[in-house]
Formats: C-alpha cells, structure tokens, sequence
C-alpha cells in the first residue's frame, strides 16, 4: 500500500475547516419538514395538540 | 413529558446532523433524504433496542451508515457512477453558499473511496470521537484513524492543499487557488 505523506497541521487545518462549513450549511438547514412528521408518529396518536405545535 | 416525546424530542435534535452526513456521504440531496428517512422509520421500529442513556446520535448514524453501505454495494452492481452524474444533480438552493471552494471540496469528496469518506466526515465533521466511529463503521479504531489520514492525503492531494505556514494566512493561498480555478472555468 501506498505510504500517505505525513500532512502538515495547516494542510489538515484547512481540510476541516473546508469540511466543516460543506456540512454545517447542511445542518443549518434544521429538520425538513418530511422528517419531522415521521418523528410526530412517536406522540399519542390521540394527542390533538402535537398535530399543530410549532417546529 | 412522555418518555415517547423525549424520545422525539432526541432524534429530531439528531436529524440536522444525520442529514448532513447522509448528503456528504452521498452526494445528493434526494437520495440522501430517502435514506435520513429510511433511517428514521428503521430507528421507530427498532426502539425496542435502542439502549436508553447511551448516544441516540450514534446509534442512528450507525443504522443510516449500514443502509448506505447494503445501498452503495447494491447501485455499484446496477450502474457505475464516476462520471458525476450525481454531482449534476446537486442542488443547493440560491441562498446558501455556492462558493467554487466549497463546491471543489465537495466533488473531490465524492472521489474518495466510501469508507475513507465516511471515517473522515464522521470525525472531521459529525464530532465524533475516534472510538465512536469505530462503533459507527464496526471496525478497529485504528482502521478508523488511517482512513481519515488516508482520506485527508487523497483531500490535499486533489485540491492541491499544501503546507502554507511559510506563505503566512491560509487566506492568501486561497484568493491565489481561487482565482486561478476562476480563470480556468471562465
């Protein structure tokens, strides 16, 4: 197998900075809202309220 | 509140993150959301043997991770995607970043073998440990730490990151990249 090179910390640093803001974006998105229906099953399906409190 | 909405409560907290996995795993948001949903309807009907106390995170992680695993073997038989037909499908709304940077970053993600990409991603991004991950991916935590050096190599290598401590703030570098793959494009 090929050796990795050993990577300097400003290499690695930049690297995860990098990956870092491509995923937090995402995050930053919160719960589509496909998701959080899924998620309301786990209520009582009797409980009327949980239907319309805020996200 | 009832211990099915503390439940909730949990794995909604869980879902940004799975997400965010999910997409850089995959590579396409479509996709990507079928899987997070796939994931969530498994975890609801395997509560039974989530283990209450330990990382609700984790424990989806693992369960999304494996979907995208059996997924990934089963497509790699049906259709090769390495030309990108995925990354043309990418779609990222006006108002988030579309930054060439970023963009770059993402397909050369997307080159890395599977398993480098999810050690790295899991580790460098979802805040992981390296003992976590190992459980996420089910190998040794030291398969989990070369990966990610690995990962990251393969990472420098392809968007021709190199050590800039002599050339001062990684900013500079960047606006020369930057331009340079502007001009290219344009």
């Amino acid at each position: 197998m090929k050796p990795v090179a050993k990577l300097g910390t400003d290499v690695k640093a930049k690297i995860g900075q990098q990956l870092r803001e491509m995923y937090d974006e995402i995050v930053e998105q919160g719960v589509p809202d496909r998701f959080a229906q899924i998620l309301r099953g786990l209520d009582d399906p009797n409980d009327e309220s949980s239907k319309n409190e805020p996200a | 509140m009832s211990p099915h909405r503390n439940i909730r409560e949990v794995m909604l907290a869980a879902v940004p993150s799975l997400r965010a996995f999910a997409i850089s795993l995959c590579g396409n948001v479509d996709r990507a959301d079928d899987l997070v949903q796939e994931a969530l309807l498994r975890a609801l009907a395997n509560l039974g043997s989530f283990e209450p106390g330990t990382n609700m995170s984790a424990w989806l992680f693992t369960i999304l991770r494996n979907l995208f695993r059996s997924e990934y073997r089963k497509r790699r038989r049906e259709v090769e995607d390495v030309d990108g037909t995925y990354a043309e499908q990418l779609t990222f709304s006006p108002e988030q970043s579309t930054r060439l940077e970023i963009n770059e970053f993402r397909e050369a993600l997307k080159s890395l073998p599977p398993e480098q990409r999810e050690a790295l991603i899991l580790v460098g991004a979802s805040g992981f440990s390296y003992e976590e991950a190992a459980r996420i991916c089910g190998c040794a935590v030291g398969t989990i730490k070369s990966r990610v050096n690995r990962a990251r190599g393969r990472l420098a290598e392809i968007l021709s990151i190199e050590d800039a401590s002599d050339f001062g703030p990684d900013r500079e570098t960047r606006a020369v990249v930057n331009s340079d793959l502007l001009t290219r494009r344009s």
